[in-house]
């Protein structure tokens, strides 16, 4: 354990200020809640009423709702990009021994470890260069760059951590290498494909920086209405947006972690 | 399995190679170059930073401010990383999603949140003045502390994990042999765990503070527009002004700021790129169990 040693005591206090620091990262993405909920025009805690009309905003008006499809849109051309691109790379990485393989596995994962500032503004630059600011392909691109490594460094570890003779025996049974890929391999890593997959998602689709920069005034995203409506006309219809994400971003990983814990007992 | 040659599988990775580098390497290279030639070779935008008060402020503000973030994150990481090392069942579970649900949510939204929390008639003013710690609500909101617990709750989950990977690769006998040998539970702690979490610990830092040195949102979201950060500065010296020579200029000192802090990381415990990779692993929650059930 962590803490002093062995008695219980210093385990308790150890254990109490986890849960306690873990509450108060929690406690903030809860505290929108009721703020969605309230009757009131202004951002107020606790809210005076309980009224769903800032629901009922969001779904009524035009821009929200076509940022969403924008956003939607880009995080599934995102997905599918960098799965294409990182699934197979990852493959390479883990099973290949080539030369110059390190120095490709910190090439991979390099978009994560820049500013992100720096890395708006190159792909601004490239976009620009591409005539593809503010175009659906451009910020799928430019998502890409940014999600990329997620993907490499999840296959790769539930690529590593697999068992290959599954894949062996169906190889040496006569099935074709690319065959016993398809069959067996993927199937066995599917809940990492699904994970990296999420991943990519839902980074694309939270992303900020980079999308003020490549996002155009008919492909804003929903991080950027959210911006406008932090900075200028704040009123709770952030925080029912907000809600509705928190609670998708909570049933997700719920479901993600029962489904591993079930998983493992199997 | 002589089948496939391993050489071959190189050419899995070709897509994505060629993807960044035409994506990521080719304009990163711009931006060095653009920092450098205006449009000859020219060190001015370097020497505007260095010269202008103004500039090495933010600069400073950045460095200080990232430092502050990281120390206060480290403190509270720390015991966070202890039990999640060591949890099992539901409780495991229920910590796991709590510490990487900020991770899941939008960065504006945990912003937002804040501004709603620290407000001058938010739920901490109140329970303050309730509790009579104060007369009258106090204003946190658009200053540097608002804008240090931001980043704190942002930098958190970066903190944890890496130092809960290390944490959970521990030998726990080492620990008893500690105390078996007359160690006090103290002096276990000091010269066994402490040691031997040092890797996750430094990896934390070196992440939490070239992520938050690149803050953009959080400090335009909580902070006063006096105290800059740097990424909102080359935000505007670019996007606003147009100035991209000096933008580039100001991003590569963020980057040196950045591979400062990871080449003194390199330089102390070399390079486990594996902490990363498997805190990154963790981080999705499907990963090895911080229990260390995982081969890595």
């Amino acid at each position: 354990m962590g803490g002093p040693g062995d008695r219980r005591g210093g385990r308790v206090i150890v254990a109490a200020a986890a849960v306690v620091v873990v509450t108060a990262m929690v406690a903030p993405i809860l505290v929108v809640i009721p703020v969605s909920l309230s009757s009131s025009r202004f951002v107020l805690f606790p809210p005076p009423e309980l009224s769903l009309r800032w629901y009922i905003a969001f779904f009524t008006d035009g821009a929200w709702l076509r940022a969403s499809a924008v956003s939607v849109a880009v995080a599934l051309m995102t997905t599918a990009t960098t799965l294409a691109l990182g699934v197979p790379a990852a493959f390479g990485l883990v099973r290949g021994r080539f030369f110059g393989r390190s120095l490709v596995a910190i090439l991979l994962i390099s978009p994560m470890m820049a500013p992100v500032i720096q890395l708006a503004i190159a792909l601004y630059w490239l976009l620009i260069e591409l005539g593809m600011l503010g175009t659906l392909a451009g910020i799928v691109i430019a998502h890409s760059v940014f999600t990329l490594p997620f993907v490499v460094v999840v296959v790769a570890a539930s690529l590593r951590r697999l068992d290959r003779s599954y894949e062996l025996v169906a190889i040496s049974l006569g099935a074709s290498p690319f065959a016993a890929i398809c069959y067996i391999t993927l199937p066995l890593i599917g809940p990492g494909l699904l994970i990296a997959g999420l991943l990519a998602f839902v980074a694309s689709f939270n992303e900020f920086l980079v999308a003020r920069f490549v996002t155009g005034a008919t492909t804003a995203t929903l991080p950027m209405l959210l911006w406008k409506g932090m900075r200028f006309e704040t009123n709770p219809t952030i925080a029912a947006v907000a809600t509705m994400f928190a609670g998708l971003s909570i049933a997700t990983l719920v479901w993600v972690e029962v489904g591993r814990r079930r998983g493992r007992r199997r | 399995m002589g089948i496939v040659g391993r050489g071959c599988w190189f050419f899995l990775t070709v897509p994505a190679i060629a993807f960044l580098a035409v994506g990521f390497a080719y304009p990163l290279f711009r931006i060095v170059l653009r920092s450098l030639f205006d449009p000859d070779f020219t060190f001015i935008h370097f020497q505007t930073v260095v010269a202008v008060d103004a500039y090495t402020r933010v600069i400073w503000n950045t460095v200080s401010l990232a430092a502050m973030v990281t120390a206060i994150t480290a403190c509270l990481a720390f015991p966070v990383a202890c039990v999640l090392a060591r949890a099992r069942g539901w409780f495991a579970s229920a910590l796991t999603i709590g510490v990487v649900l900020p991770l899941w949510t939008s960065e504006l939204m945990r912003n937002f949140a804040w501004t709603v929390i620290l407000g001058r008639r938010g739920p901490l003013n109140q329970a303050l003045l309730a509790l009579g710690a104060i007369d009258q609500p106090i204003s946190i909101l658009f200053a540097t502390p608002a804008v240090i617990i931001g980043s704190v709750h942002v930098m958190l989950p970066f903190m944890i994990l890496p130092m809960a990977v290390v944490m959970a690769g521990i030998d726990r006998r080492l620990l008893a042999v500690a105390r078996g040998l007359g160690a006090s539970p103290w002096q276990a702690f000091a010269n066994v765990f402490w040691p031997l979490s040092l890797p996750g610990v430094l990896a934390g830092i070196v992440v939490v503070f070239g992520l938050s040195a690149g803050l953009y949102v959080t400090p335009a979201v909580l902070g006063s527009q006096g105290e800059a950060m740097i990424a909102m500065v080359i935000d505007t010296q670019g996007r606003r002004s147009l100035n991209w020579g000096l933008a580039s200029a100001l991003s590569m000192c963020l980057v040196l700021v950045t591979v400062g802090g990871a080449a003194v990381y390199l330089r102390w415990i070399g390079p486990d790129l594996r902490v990363v990779g498997r805190s990154i692993d963790l981080w999705t929650s499907g990963g090895s169990e911080p229990g260390g059930r995982g081969t890595g």
